[in-house]
């Protein structure tokens, strides 16, 4: 899978987490998912639940902590799928 | 003190998912007890209930659509649908970005929801280990109705979750209500809910309290002060009040329904043949005394008795305790009737949703039939006119009208409501 693909179907997951002013912000790689995008930080676990099931993979506790931006989780996923 | 008002009212209840539709039911005698496929999968005796014929799409305007996904416990949603009712009814805007350090809340439940429990239980069993997500918490906790309301309509006075069995509702109101007269809070949110829970209703049945007897006959289940009552109905809902200081509502020019007077919340302590399940006479009368003291209410006042009465036993001694405690019998007696008739016992949601009806009584000059009570118990007409209990609407203006619960654990509550 391309990181273009990645990227559009990450959104449309993080897309349900937004209120109006997270949709209203730039989503782009370097968007940090708490500052930039607002998501509740208590639903970030959920986000990576939705993750996981998109993309059928793992995603252990110790790379929570990479996902910061839209970019790094990217990043995490392609990891993952290899 | 301070005179405390009620602005605004939200229901969602068993026969009427909002006030206008609740209002019509109850006018005409409407039953919302229905059968129960969940109670019929459970093999429960009693298989009706008082069911909310609720969408939850009522939401969708005022939570995010992260929010309400897997917003999934029933009783969360009829508490939230209530209270952004009764706050739009009394004129309030919902959305102010600004917290309002004048206004709170208190939302109670007398029971955790077992049904959305069980969910979490089955994903737990079946994870494996594997995260099951985060939204089960704040659903399961006992503030988590008071939670969503606050957040969502900014409350920042008081926000706190009461539990009180059946008498929950009432009580709340009363909390709230006595925050105001304290001058503690100029505005307060008050109600209670309680979910459609075929798990708590099933243990209920195990307890022989309900009525297993009518289940093809699901209107005409409940039958309060009935001498063919069989045990009570079990049923859901919410009901919620926006009372205020009524110099607040006034300056605001406020649509003002009622004035609490006040009322009272005490134990039978368990003494006097009170026990978890049965209510002391003397700590029933005592309660309804002690609030008739404290609201200032003289009993020949009272136009309207809005009972407990869950089509139990209990019915008789209800009635005994309200003529012991007015000092009111036969022709004398105020007229009574019982809202569970129509939506069976909806528990922790019981009071509001039954404040909520007492109040739309007292503002529209009606008192609503008492339904299934074509033949009162022997006990009751040994007391009091036959005619008190109305079978049809009766139009009337009322100067008093007096609402009480009784609950496990010999909990009473009793609050009494006028015109200004």
């Amino acid at each position: 899978m391309e990181r273009s693909d990645v990227f559009a179907l990450l959104k449309k997951l993080i897309w349900e987490y937004l209120d109006e002013d997270g949709k209203n912000s730039d989503f782009e790689e370097h968007s940090n998912l708490l500052r930039d995008l607002h998501i509740n930080s208590a639903h970030l676990i959920d986000l990576v639940i939705d993750v996981e099931d998109r993309f059928n993979i793992t995603i252990e506790d110790a790379l929570l902590g990479k996902m910061t931006t839209v970019g790094s989780s990217v990043d995490v996923i392609l990891s993952k799928l290899g | 003190m301070k005179r405390v008002v009620v602005t605004g009212l939200g229901v969602v209840a068993p026969n009427g998912i909002n006030v206008p539709e609740f209002r019509k039911a109850i006018e005409s005698g409407k039953s919302g007890v229905r059968f129960s496929t969940e109670l019929e999968l459970l093999r429960s005796g009693c298989q009706v209930a008082g069911l909310p014929n609720f969408e939850s799409n009522v939401l969708n305007e005022y939570f995010t659509s992260n929010t309400l996904r897997n917003l999934n416990s029933t009783g969360v949603q009829y508490g939230c649908a209530a209270a952004i009712e009764a706050w739009l009814d009394a004129g309030l805007q919902v959305g102010e970005q600004v917290v309002d350090l004048d206004a709170g809340c208190v939302f109670g439940s007398a029971l955790p929801d077992l049904s959305f429990g069980s969910e979490l239980i089955s994903k737990a069993v079946a994870s494996n280990g594997a995260r099951i997500g985060t939204r089960y918490i704040e659903q399961i906790m006992g503030s988590g109705t008071g939670a969503y309301i606050t957040g969502l309509l900014g409350l920042g006075n008081y926000s706190v979750a009461t539990s009180v069995a059946c008498a929950t509702g009432t009580e709340a109101i009363l909390n709230a209500a006595n925050r105001i007269r304290a001058g503690f809070a100029k505005r307060m949110l008050a109600g209670s809910n309680e979910a459609t829970d075929a798990y708590t209703w099933f243990a209920f049945d195990g307890m022989g309290v309900t009525n297993k007897y009518s289940n093809n006959d699901a209107g005409g289940a409940s039958m309060p002060m009935s001498q063919h009552a069989k045990g009570f109905i079990p049923g859901a809902g919410a009901g919620a009040l926006i009372l205020e200081d009524l110099e607040v509502a006034l300056a605001r020019g406020a649509r003002i329904y009622a004035e609490i007077k006040g009322g009272w919340t005490s134990s039978g302590g368990g003494r006097n043949g009170g026990t978890m399940t049965a209510n002391s006479f003397e700590g029933m009368v005592w309660c309804i005394k002690r609030a008739m003291l404290d609201a200032e209410v003289d009993p020949g006042d009272i136009d309207l008795i809005c009972g407990h009465l869950t089509s139990t036993k209990g019915d008789v001694k209800e009635v005994q305790a309200w003529a012991e405690a007015l000092g009111r019998r036969g022709s004398d007696f105020p007229v009574i009737n019982s809202l569970k008739s129509m939506i069976g016992h909806c528990l922790g949601a019981a009071g509001s949703i039954e404040c909520v009806a007492a109040v739309l009584q007292l503002h529209r000059s009606f008192i609503h039939p008492s339904i299934n009570c074509q033949l009162p118990h022997q006990e009751i007409i040994d007391l009091i006119d036959e005619q008190r209990i109305p079978q049809h609407i009766l139009k009337r203006q009322m100067k008093v009208v007096a609402k009480a619960n009784f609950g496990f654990g010999d909990v009473s509550s009793c609050i009494f409501f006028s015109g200004i």
